[in-house]
């Protein structure tokens, strides 16, 4: 019982923890777009690009696949541990009438429990929207962290305004 | 004073064992034209592997891609897989992190291939077009993994 005060504080840290954290993860990406408003880190983030939707739909059928599709292996270590993370991004591409969704999500292959229901093809990361908003312009709407994404929407900023270039999934 | 001797050789061993990395021969007549414009921090390289009949890689070297202007020779009407690297190390930390892209290619006679490599910012990009000789204008190639390889032969 001399111990007692820990014992609370640790017990009082689980309590919050799970109440933060263990909440259940989008399963698609309409829960996802519902969800990101409310959580800590969520960001939203509408432009509009002078390209037609035909064109911002072809950029991101191109680059998605050939930037995102990728594993990644980090490895840590320190004093009496060694840590080793495999994680496999996939990226997919809807196309609909007059709208475009480019979806990503990260699926932890090794070295991170999964303590929520992961939705096939892992947990969601980043969704972007674009619709049409006339002849030559493309209203884009991305959903995502607001922490570890930078690269990321970086580059698919650019996809949406023609540019190319990947990201580096090493540094989010 | 031994021990620390062997200690140290013993670890430069171990470093020079961990990279298995070996120049490309690179003694073909050169047919792909590499443009790499790479942000300072990070290093760039290409390593290049001969696909057999099985789909199997097989390492033949690397080029450094760190100055530009890089010259490669492939072999003609035969499928390779270059691998893009780029590697760039923490600022605070020993911890090195590595990035790219890899395509099959099979260089066709008549043609070569003009690759731009750039780093910056964390984005990169790898593009490579194919062009007929003395002619400006030529086709960007997909980029084709190493799975694709059946359909690709």
């Amino acid at each position: 019982m001399r111990n007692s005060p820990l014992v609370l504080s640790v017990i009082t840290l689980l309590i919050f923890l799970s109440g933060c954290a263990l909440g259940p993860h989008p399963q698609n990406t309409a829960e996802f777009r519902k969800a990101l408003p409310d959580s800590m880190f969520g960001k939203k983030e509408t432009f509009f690009v002078k390209r037609n939707i035909k064109q911002v739909a072809n950029s991101f059928k191109k680059m998605a696949p050939k930037c995102l599709r990728k594993r990644v292996t980090s490895t840590s270590s320190g004093y009496m541990h060694y840590q080793v993370v495999v994680t496999d991004y996939n990226p997919s591409v809807v196309l609909r009438k007059n709208h475009v969704e480019l979806a990503l999500q990260q699926d932890h292959i090794q070295g991170v429990m999964n303590v929520t229901k992961k939705p096939r093809g892992g947990y969601y990361m980043l969704v972007t929207d674009a619709f049409r908003a006339g002849k030559n312009k493309t209203k884009i709407d991305m959903y995502y962290a607001s922490v570890g994404s930078d690269s990321i929407v970086k580059a698919i900023k650019g996809w949406a305004n023609g540019k190319k270039g990947c990201p580096d999934m090493t540094k989010l | 004073m031994n021990n620390k001797i062997f200690f140290v050789f013993s670890f430069l061993l171990l470093l020079t064992g961990c990279s298995n990395l070996k120049t490309y021969p690179n003694d073909l007549t050169k047919n792909v034209f590499v443009k790499a414009k790479i942000e300072s921090g990070v290093k760039a390289r290409v390593d290049i592997f001969e696909v057999n009949k099985k789909c199997e890689g097989e390492y033949v070297g690397t080029v450094k891609l760190d100055e530009t202007n890089k010259n490669i020779g492939l072999k003609k009407s035969k499928l390779s897989y270059l691998d893009f690297r780029f590697i760039s190390s923490g600022f605070f930390s020993s911890s090195t992190s590595s990035s790219g892209l890899s395509t099959l290619i099979k260089p066709r006679k008549g043609y070569h291939y003009d690759v731009s490599v750039s780093y910056e910012d964390n984005i990169y990009d790898v593009e490579i077009r194919e062009k007929r000789r003395k002619r400006k204008k030529g086709r960007e190639l997909k980029i084709i993994p190493l799975y694709e390889c059946r359909q690709f032969r």
